[in-house]
């Protein structure tokens, strides 16, 4: 059942991103709906699903444009890595931690893609793309990732993948032997 | 760092490493098959939205119908009776083309797709086309509105094909104005952050005058695109700073913001399929 379900979210998450509607005042940034599922997982579970998630996660998002296979996988493991590493400092199950780490992922996943994309001279620079895509990432971020996280989250909760919302601090996770 | 975290990283490594190093043609069968993967559900969030919003625009728009309806049941009738017209003088020329020796010109397949996504991330100027290489899709063919050239194809799999926009800044067709028959080269601008999109033909030589409001037209050069599709038309025209050539701001005939329909044009050279006979 969670082998299903992360494919599920992998292929709803891939479909919503690709047509969600994006302003050019904020520089043309994506909803993150395929980052703040990896958020999740970094969140919620950790370990290996949570690595998997992320390389799939970018590969779908990689295959969807004409970014070279691996950037967005490498964005999002990188960051799923360092989020697992410093989530027993996080209330997890607050809204606000869930728009600050998604806002944060999609804002550094947008800024390393930037940078490999140039180093490799697959785009052309545009001098507006650090003071305003960047910022517009991390504002699509604040937005996306709350709605994403608390979809994902009542998904698992009705599949019985995890216990109801417990009161938790920390890194106290209610798993059904997974994670 | 414990050991755990530390294999974590060493795997990362090792994947990212590997997928950075595959082959093109690996790369190419690998997104192909994760395109294939999320079609289905892409194609019906899109026609679950798509249909939603068709909807809306068309109940804004009963009041006009029946005079709308009116006005293309006149041009059916006109184009109806060009057409008839046209066939004629098609079976002339190529009765002439025939006594003169010409090479008879290629022939093309238009292709009608439907606009199933476009490229939101703004890095680069895509749409994903609902057909792919079983619908006789190729890399490299060029795509067209009923407006004029919207892009070329770059990544076909086997139901989904996407194509590089006229409007990015990757993309170049060599191109000729009709009025004087001057030659360039058209390239992309990408768009601008009020969402307009625009193009720049280069290379024009110094001393072509040229008007804003000619048209810019494809040379057929180059192989990817035929003739005499209709690119856009110029909107400044502006001296290179080396003053050796000029080149002209262009605004792109078809509406690349607002694309539901498009046509992938399969071109067949017959001179070309009979070359490798014996």
């Amino acid at each position: 059942m969670t082998l299903v379900t992360m494919l599920f979210l992998l292929l709803t998450g891939t479909a919503i991103q690709s047509l969600a509607p994006v302003v050019s005042w904020l520089g043309y940034a994506t909803a993150p709906v395929l980052g703040a599922v990896v958020v999740y997982y970094a969140l919620y579970r950790g370990g290996v699903m949570m690595l998997v998630m992320a390389l799939l996660a970018g590969l779908f998002q990689d295959s969807m444009s004409m970014t070279p296979l691996g950037y967005s996988s490498f964005g999002f493991a990188a960051c799923a890595l360092v989020i697992e590493r410093y989530r027993d400092l996080m209330i997890l199950h607050a809204s606000f931690t869930h728009m600050i780490v998604t806002a944060a992922l999609h804002g550094v996943v947008t800024l390393v893609l930037m940078v490999l994309l140039l180093k490799d001279g697959l785009i052309a620079w545009h001098p507006l793309w650090l003071p305003v895509k960047i910022p517009g990432a991390v504002l699509m971020g604040l937005v996306t990732g709350p709605l994403v996280i608390g979809a994902v989250h009542a998904l698992e909760e009705k599949l019985g993948l995890i216990q109801g919302n417990t009161e938790s601090h920390g890194a106290q996770r209610s798993y059904l032997g997974i994670g | 760092m414990n050991d755990r975290l530390l294999i974590r990283w060493l795997v990362l490594g090792v994947v990212v490493i590997a997928l950075l190093n595959l082959p093109d043609a690996m790369t190419g069968a690998v997104k192909a098959a994760f395109r294939e993967t999320a079609r289905p559900l892409q194609r019906a969030v899109d026609s679950v939205f798509g249909t939603g919003w068709d909807y809306m625009k068309s109940i804004g728009r009963i009041p006009g119908l029946m005079g709308e309806n009116k006005t293309l049941r006149l041009e059916v009738e006109r184009l109806t009776a060009e057409r008839n017209s046209l066939r004629l003088l098609e079976y002339e020329n190529a009765e002439l083309r025939r006594q003169l020796g010409f090479q008879p010109p290629p022939e093309t397949t238009w292709i009608a797709c439907r606009v199933l996504a476009r490229s939101r991330d703004g890095w680069w100027q895509t749409i994903r086309l609902n057909k792919g290489a079983s619908d006789g899709v190729e890399e490299n063919m060029a795509v067209v509105s009923l407006e004029g050239l919207v892009g070329r194809t770059v990544a076909v799999s086997r139901n989904t094909s996407d194509v590089l926009l006229v409007s990015d800044p990757a993309f170049r067709v060599s191109s000729r104005l009709l009025r004087t028959g001057s030659f360039g080269v058209v390239s992309g601008r990408g768009p601008s952050w009020q969402g307009q999109v625009f193009c720049r033909m280069e290379f024009i030589h110094k001393n072509d005058v040229i008007h804003p409001g000619d048209d810019v037209v494809t040379s057929g050069l180059g192989g990817v695109f035929p003739p005499n599709i209709p690119i856009g038309y110029v909107d400044r025209v502006v001296t290179d700073p080396s003053g050796l050539y000029q080149h002209a701001d262009i605004i792109t005939r078809a509406d690349l913001s607002s694309l539901q329909f498009v046509f992938v044009l399969n071109v067949r050279d017959p001179s070309a399929a009979g070359a490798g006979r014996p």
